[in-house]
């Protein structure tokens, strides 16, 4: 039980293992409270489709599926959105128009596909979570990483998420005011996302002497048909 | 071949019931943060807090104590509604602008939101047309511009879209 989430979150992380849903990851971690907050909107769809998926996966018929798939997300999409607005109005103004393209990342479609609509509610809803949180560890270490580098600063802002208590958990790491401003701009993200990847792989390897980019693979060097059908 | 048709059909349909559902529970909560983020940048733009409770809009337009009044319209962006409010001062004269709600490509587009860059304040200190579009978003510059131009002077003819 604890396997599905496990590999989901980390052996097949969306973001680092499957290189999916970069586009979001790199345009909204500029700092911890974003990331953290187009986290919690991913894994609400996440979850939420894969339920309604999985549960509706009898129905679906295969010819059909992906219009389905994507009506479902779409749905879970615009409820992510109508409710940030309601209740989390500060955040909304910040990452309302990247929660938005949520509904175009393959990551989630991927995981419809390859998984929910083919596993039991509860083994999908592991699985979302895993997804989910996954991509919620990405976001977080690169929104942490440019955070620091581009505003001396890390948690700024988190009254905007968890009201006002949290606005005093911004913590100064005495850097100056913009230490490195390029990390808060997109070549930034991409050149940290990279350093990031890279440092994730060297661990790995170091930890496991499987090469990392061939988890594609089998130890028969057959393709394994999960992952394949995730790309994309 | 019906089959199909019929499970998309109610996959649909059901997606409709449920976000018609939210849509109607979350109407109010989100009514009223944007009038209250409407009042914000009001706030913003005259300078000091007023009480806004009273205070009615009568069309696109609200006067306030002192000869102020409030103006907000809409214009055609890049990617669907760009909405303006603009105050003025005695005599018709423009005090400031802010957008308080686009779809504008985020990164792209955002630089007429004023947490992201100071260029919706050159509108208080310069003409409409002389005010320099960003480059890279011309489509959204032009639109704010042609938005607080038609709020100065409402009669005047629209200006012609911009057209590359």
């Amino acid at each position: 039980m604890s396997g599905t989430f496990a590999e989901a979150a980390i052996r097949r992380n969306p973001a680092w293992i499957q290189l999916l849903g970069l586009c979001p990851l790199l345009a909204v971690s500029n700092s911890l409270v974003n990331a953290i907050g187009l986290a919690l909107a991913s894994g609400f769809v996440m979850v939420g489709s894969a339920l309604a998926i999985s549960t509706l996966r009898t129905w679906i018929p295969n010819r059909v599926r992906l219009p389905c798939f994507v009506l479902v997300i779409a749905t879970f999409t615009t409820l992510s959105v109508l409710l940030l607005e309601a209740y989390a109005f500060e955040l909304y103004l910040r990452v309302a128009l990247f929660v938005q393209i949520i509904v175009s990342n393959c990551m989630i479609l991927g995981r419809m596909e390859a998984f929910a609509s083919r596993q039991p509610p509860w083994r999908a809803c592991l699985d979302a979570l895993g997804t989910a949180a996954g991509f919620a560890i990405a976001l977080i270490a690169l929104g942490g990483v440019r955070e620091a580098l581009g505003q001396g600063s890390l948690l700024a802002g988190m009254d905007h998420l968890f009201g006002p208590v949290a606005a005093s958990w911004r913590i100064d790491l005495g850097l100056g005011n913009a230490p490195f401003l390029m990390a808060l701009l997109p070549p930034g993200a991409f050149i940290i996302a990279g350093l990031l990847l890279g440092l994730g792989n060297g661990m790995r390897n170091r930890l496991s002497p499987k090469p990392s980019l061939n988890t594609d693979f089998d130890e028969h060097g057959k393709t394994n048909p999960d992952i394949r059908k995730a790309e994309g | 071949m019906m089959r199909p048709l019929l499970s998309i059909v109610g996959i649909g349909l059901c997606c409709g019931l449920l976000l018609a559902g939210v849509h109607v529970l979350t109407e109010p909560a989100i009514e009223a943060n944007r009038s209250r983020h409407v009042w914000q940048l009001a706030f913003e733009l005259v300078g000091d807090p007023f009480d806004p409770t009273g205070l009615v809009w009568q069309g696109d337009r609200v006067d306030l104590p002192g000869g102020i009044w409030l103006k907000r319209s809409a214009v055609q962006g890049y990617a669907g509604e760009i909405h303006l409010l603009a105050a003025f001062g005695h005599g018709g004269q423009l005090l400031g602008a802010r957008v308080s709600g686009h779809r504008e490509t985020p990164g792209l587009g955002d630089f007429i939101e004023v947490d992201k860059s100071p260029w919706m304040l050159r509108f208080a200190t310069t003409p409409p047309l002389e005010v320099d579009a960003v480059s890279g978003a011309t489509i959204t510059s032009e639109a704010v511009k042609r938005g607080i131009r038609q709020m100065l002077s409402p009669e005047a003819p629209p200006a012609a879209a911009f057209a590359p």
